[in-house]
């Protein structure tokens, strides 16, 4: 119960910044919500078993939904009038990124749940992912070429 | 094109960064899911990320336009590779507006793809204007990446101020010796009757009036006909550009160009020579000449003309002498609100032109103030503007008030009616 109270705590504490946010034309309370969000799902994932989470997928597409959405609706702000079919090229892109983050993170749990848990396997992933991180954001922050 | 990242890069960046790393302390593979669509969303983006190669031009249906004119205009894009997400302003100066048409839009481009938009521009006020600061903005499928560029596709555009209906002009105290269409007060050849008088030699046999004669034939006299001839005129358009009253939409200044203009253009139909005078912070003229040409000169001077503040001192003194010619008719458009023009035109009459004021009344743009002081202000304005017009009065020059609601004829035909009486006064 208090884990779920918890839960509702931190999404609704998440909604109330993304309007907020959203209201002010402030883009970086996006990521703030969805952090907040992923805090409440890692503050579950602890307090759990060690089993892996079947709907870490399902949360991971809701999350970066929610994300999209929050900045298109920054960007509808600006008063630029879209042609006629814009909306809808770009609900249906949302749509398969949303379905392409389900089947990805199905993808990695299965790669997952096939290797050893407690092995060397798991440390890799995580190596690698750090350093796919840090890769990802080296790439980010490059200035681009005069 | 500029390139820059859009804060959705940063945030994906974070995110994914936060997410991985979670995964790695916590041990918890879920948060590694969590994290992998932003993190295979931002790579994929600064993958496939391509410098966009845009190509516009503008086309403009005409260089020239009357005020309050529609304009047809045309942006024609095309690009070499796909472009998920245009944006294109044109960057409307103030005077134009853009009635048809959306400005800013943003469209799609496939490989190859032309595309045209087409707008349409009003002309709210006369100027001169370069049109064609054109701001692109693409973005790549995920919004990650956005390019910038201003382009400098500038036409020049002239408006020309919107003529008045006129249907008589002011005419003028004396003539100048050229045929034109003005009745002179001289006698001469000409078509309009003046006088009778005895024949002198040298006189054409056939202006000899035979019936007058007859009723004197006993006193053995020939009599002829004198008539008036007609003459063109000098008019000097004294625009007074010192200072001005405007709201957000219109100004005096704005007023009196239009006046000026419409003044000048009927004043040369009539083949008078016109020449003009701009007097305020910056002293531009135009010495008197004829033709379709002289009216394409003043009318690209009145688009010049501005308010420039100016603290110095000027009178008539700095206006060279060719720009005013003896017996030239002096019609002043001014809002009478500085000092400065007040004591020229002044100064002018003192010299002995012809004068008329057609003063463009700045009492539509003020507003009286809440306050009883500031009420009493405003009457006391109002008053000193009565006694200023009242000083030019007893001084023989005619002062009508023109606010642009009612026909500029209108506020001339006050002047023609001050001048016939002033006439009749000396007479």
């Amino acid at each position: 119960m208090g884990l779920r109270s918890g839960n509702a705590t931190a999404g609704a504490l998440a909604m109330l910044v993304l309007a907020f946010g959203l209201i002010l034309r402030i883009p970086a309370v996006v990521p703030a919500g969805i952090v907040l969000v992923g805090l409440g799902y890692a503050a579950s994932l602890a307090v759990q078993n060690d089993a892996l989470d079947a709907r870490a997928p399902v949360v991971a597409a809701a999350l970066f939904a929610a994300a999209e959405l929050g900045y298109w609706s920054l960007e509808l702000r600006d008063a630029v009038a879209d042609e006629p079919g814009a909306y809808l090229r770009r609900l249906g892109l949302l749509a398969g990124l949303t379905l392409g983050s389900l089947a990805l993170g199905q993808l990695l749990l299965a790669l997952v749940d096939v290797s050893e848990r407690s092995g060397i396997a798991i440390e890799a992933v995580g190596v690698v992912a750090a350093v796919a991180a840090l890769a990802i954001v080296a790439l980010a922050s490059r200035r681009p070429a005069p | 094109m500029r390139r820059s990242a859009s804060p959705r890069i940063t945030a994906y960046a974070v995110l994914a960064a936060a997410g991985l790393v979670g995964a790695l302390a916590a041990r918890r593979p879920e948060l590694a899911v969590l994290a992998a669509p932003f993190a295979v969303t931002l790579a994929l983006g600064l993958r496939l990320d391509r410098e966009p190669m845009v190509g516009v031009w503008l086309s403009l249906d005409r260089d020239r336009a009357l005020e309050r004119d529609e304009l047809p205009l045309e942006l024609e894009l095309n690009s070499e590779a796909p472009i998920e997400r245009l944006e294109l302003r044109l960057v409307v100066p103030d005077g134009l507006q853009v009635v048809d048409g959306d400005n800013p839009t943003a469209i799609r481009l496939g490989r190859d793809d032309e595309r045209t938009i087409a707008l349409t521009l009003r002309c709210l006020r006369w100027g001169n204007y370069d049109l064609g600061e054109i701001r692109l903005r693409a973005r790549d499928r995920f919004g990650l990446l956005v390019w910038e560029q201003a382009l400098d596709r500038r036409r020049p555009l002239r408006v020309y101020p919107h003529p008045e209906t006129l249907r008589g002009l002011v005419p003028p105290m004396a003539t100048q010796p050229f045929t034109g269409n003005e009745v002179a007060r001289q006698k001469g050849d000409g078509l309009e009757f003046a006088d009778l008088r005895a024949f002198a030699p040298g006189d054409r046999v056939r202006s000899i009036n035979w019936r007058a004669s007859a009723r004197r034939a006993g006193t053995g006299e020939l009599v002829v006909n004198d008539r008036h001839p007609e003459r063109n005129t000098d008019v000097i358009l004294f625009l007074d550009s010192f200072a001005e009253a405007r709201d957000a939409e219109r100004s005096t200044l704005d007023l009196a160009v239009r006046a000026a203009s419409t003044l000048a253009s009927r004043y040369l139909e009539r083949r008078d020579r016109v020449g003009i005078v701009s007097f305020g912070g910056i002293l531009r003229w135009l010495a008197p000449g004829m033709g379709i040409a002289q009216r394409y000169r003043i009318v690209d001077s009145l688009l010049e003309t501005e308010i420039v503040f100016n603290y110095a001192w000027k009178d008539v003194s700095i206006i060279p002498s060719r720009t005013l010619p003896p017996q030239a008719l002096v019609l002043a458009v001014t809002p009478l609100l500085d000092e400065r023009s007040v004591a020229a035109l002044l100064d002018l009459r003192a010299r002995g032109y012809d004068l008329a004021v057609v003063e463009v009344s700045p009492v539509p743009f003020v507003r009286p103030g809440e306050s009883e002081a500031d009420r009493l202000a405003y009457r006391l304005w109002l008053l000193h503007r009565q006694e200023l017009r009242s000083r030019y009065e007893r001084l023989g020059v005619a002062v009508a008030s023109w606010d642009g609601e009612t026909p500029l004829d209108a506020a001339l035909e006050g002047v023609r009616a001050f001048r016939r009486h002033a006439r009749l006064a000396r007479a």
